[in-house]
């Protein structure tokens, strides 16, 4: 998937839980916790919206890769050929 | 025999006096079940979907869409089905069900008090003139387009003229009605929404501060253990998997407040009634201002899981109203006890003020890493502040202080939650 395409998924599922976000509100390298106004239960409902969006799995461990647009797409877009997307 | 049942407004708190019905989602005929979701309504705490606490089978709609009612008024009627009460599914039980003995006793306007039930158990009430109605969003003839608009601008598309092929609502139509002047009384901004929530809030919490004599104490609670153990529980898990040490809290306050009655109920008419059941609400603050405060039932008996899915799932429904995800009416009324939670927020502590009818609120401040002194050695550990405050008419410093140290000690066996 190209960047952009994961771009849109990222930011669709920052408004499964926000709705009121829009694109132009995020600067793709700042912590989207603070951008968007997320709390823990926010980013995991998040969290849970990308790995159903993308069909790929995020481990605990991987968390702290998708606190900025920029970092989640650096992280997502070599695991993405082995997805159907 | 059957007999006919009167479905109400619903008090969803004390500072609730009326709401609006703004869409049927049912019609005269229709059978329902316990549970189901009937009608929305907006209300100062935002658009609910409301439920039916009785089999039957719907006889009368008394109420048009569009039209703000005081709370107890009579929306519509239902016939009890034969198999009555024995065959409701527990999981749609009212929180308040096992109370209900109580509720003739008791204020209408009171957020424990579940107003349907209680109308469902009491005479027939006067009702308003019968206005039969089919303006559910099945009868409506409307584009996709015209209805994503409406549903925008919390518009009812049964008031809209279509101009379209069979009369369908068209998007032109939706315009043309937004823009006529007349019309501006029927849209609700959010505007609107926010200052109604606003005084709702305002005047539950003057109320409660006006009547309530609060007393506060806090404790320092180590939370080195359950930090530990979600770390290790939650290792290698996906997010659908992960449980937050908000979910772990919750546990051990409702496990620590079946030990300490006292602090779970509603003051009443001069005296204290325990509820049996541990019924917790959680405040969530909403990005676009104000806060909802759902409730989850029976926390004592739920698993870690079970929490973690209620409050995500409430959480999810509470902040994306706006693409129609809304909260029931059974999870607004009938909470036993609040917990509201600004460690998120960066608050190092919270001394909530109680809503009432209940006698206590919990609050829980951030998680801070401190030093922690260990016979002559010093560690780095972490804690949290958690607050209480109570109701003096009820409850002492003494029982308080013992449920808070009872609460720090629970938190020390995180595996055992």
């Amino acid at each position: 998937m190209n960047t952009e395409n994961l771009e849109r998924l990222l930011i669709e599922a920052i408004q499964e839980v926000a709705p009121e976000i829009k694109k132009n509100d995020i600067d793709s390298d700042e912590d989207i916790r603070e951008e968007c106004d997320l709390d823990s239960m926010d980013f995991i409902n998040y969290l849970a919206a990308l790995q159903k969006s993308t069909g790929i799995k995020i481990n605990e461990r991987d968390y702290s890769q998708f606190i900025t647009i920029n970092k989640a797409i650096t992280f997502l877009q070599p695991k993405d050929k082995y997805t159907k997307l | 025999m059957t007999k006919s049942i009167d479905i109400t407004m619903p008090s969803l708190g004390s500072d609730m006096t009326e709401g609006m019905l703004v869409e049927w989602l049912i019609k005269v005929g229709d059978k329902v079940k316990h549970g189901d979701v009937i009608a929305v309504l907006e209300t100062q705490k935002g658009a609910i979907d409301m439920e039916v606490y009785q089999d039957g089978t719907i006889t009368q709609l008394l109420v048009q869409p569009l039209k703000n009612v005081p709370v107890g008024t009579v929306l519509a009627r239902l016939k009890e089905s034969e198999a009555a009460p024995s065959s409701l599914n527990p999981r749609y039980q009212n929180p308040l069900s096992k109370t209900k003995q109580h509720s003739d006793k008791l204020n209408f306007d009171q957020p424990g008090m579940a107003s349907v039930e209680q109308h469902l158990y009491q005479p027939q009430q006067k009702s308003l003139t019968a206005v039969q109605t089919h303006t559910s969003r099945h009868t409506v003839n409307a584009s996709p387009i015209a209805r994503k608009m409406a549903n925008e601008q919390q518009l009812n598309l049964s008031i809209v003229r279509g101009t379209g092929f069979n009369d369908a609502v068209i998007l032109k139509d939706i315009e043309a009605f937004i823009n006529e002047p007349n019309n501006q009384g029927s849209l609700t901004t959010n505007d609107d929404k926010l200052a109604n929530m606003r005084s709702a809030i305002a005047k539950a919490m003057s109320q409660s501060k006006r009547d309530i004599p609060h007393f506060y104490l806090s404790s320092d609670i180590t939370i080195n253990k359950a930090q530990q153990w979600l770390q290790q529980t939650n290792q290698d898990k996906d997010p659908q998997q992960q449980i937050l040490l908000i979910a772990l809290l919750l546990k051990a306050i409702a496990i620590t407040l079946t030990k300490y009655p006292g602090l779970n109920g509603f003051y009443h008419k001069d005296r204290f009634e325990p509820v049996n059941e541990i019924n917790i609400a959680n405040v969530i603050s909403l990005r676009t201002g104000g806060v909802v405060v759902p409730l989850i039932q029976n926390v004592d008996q739920l698993s870690l899981h079970q929490i973690m899915q209620a409050l995500r799932d409430m959480t999810l429904r509470s902040r994306s109203l706006e693409t129609g995800k809304r909260l029931r009416s059974s999870e607004l009324s009938g909470a036993s006890i609040t917990i509201t939670n600004m460690g998120e927020r960066g608050a190092d502590r919270v001394f909530g003020i109680i809503y009432p009818p209940q006698v206590a609120i919990i609050g829980l401040g951030k998680v801070k890493k401190v030093a922690q002194v260990y016979g002559e050695k010093i560690n780095v550990g972490e804690q949290l502040t958690v607050c209480l405050s109570a109701d003096h008419r009820v409850v002492d410093g003494m029982l308080a202080a013992k449920f808070l140290n009872s609460l720090a000690k629970k938190l020390q066996y995180p595996e055992q939650l």
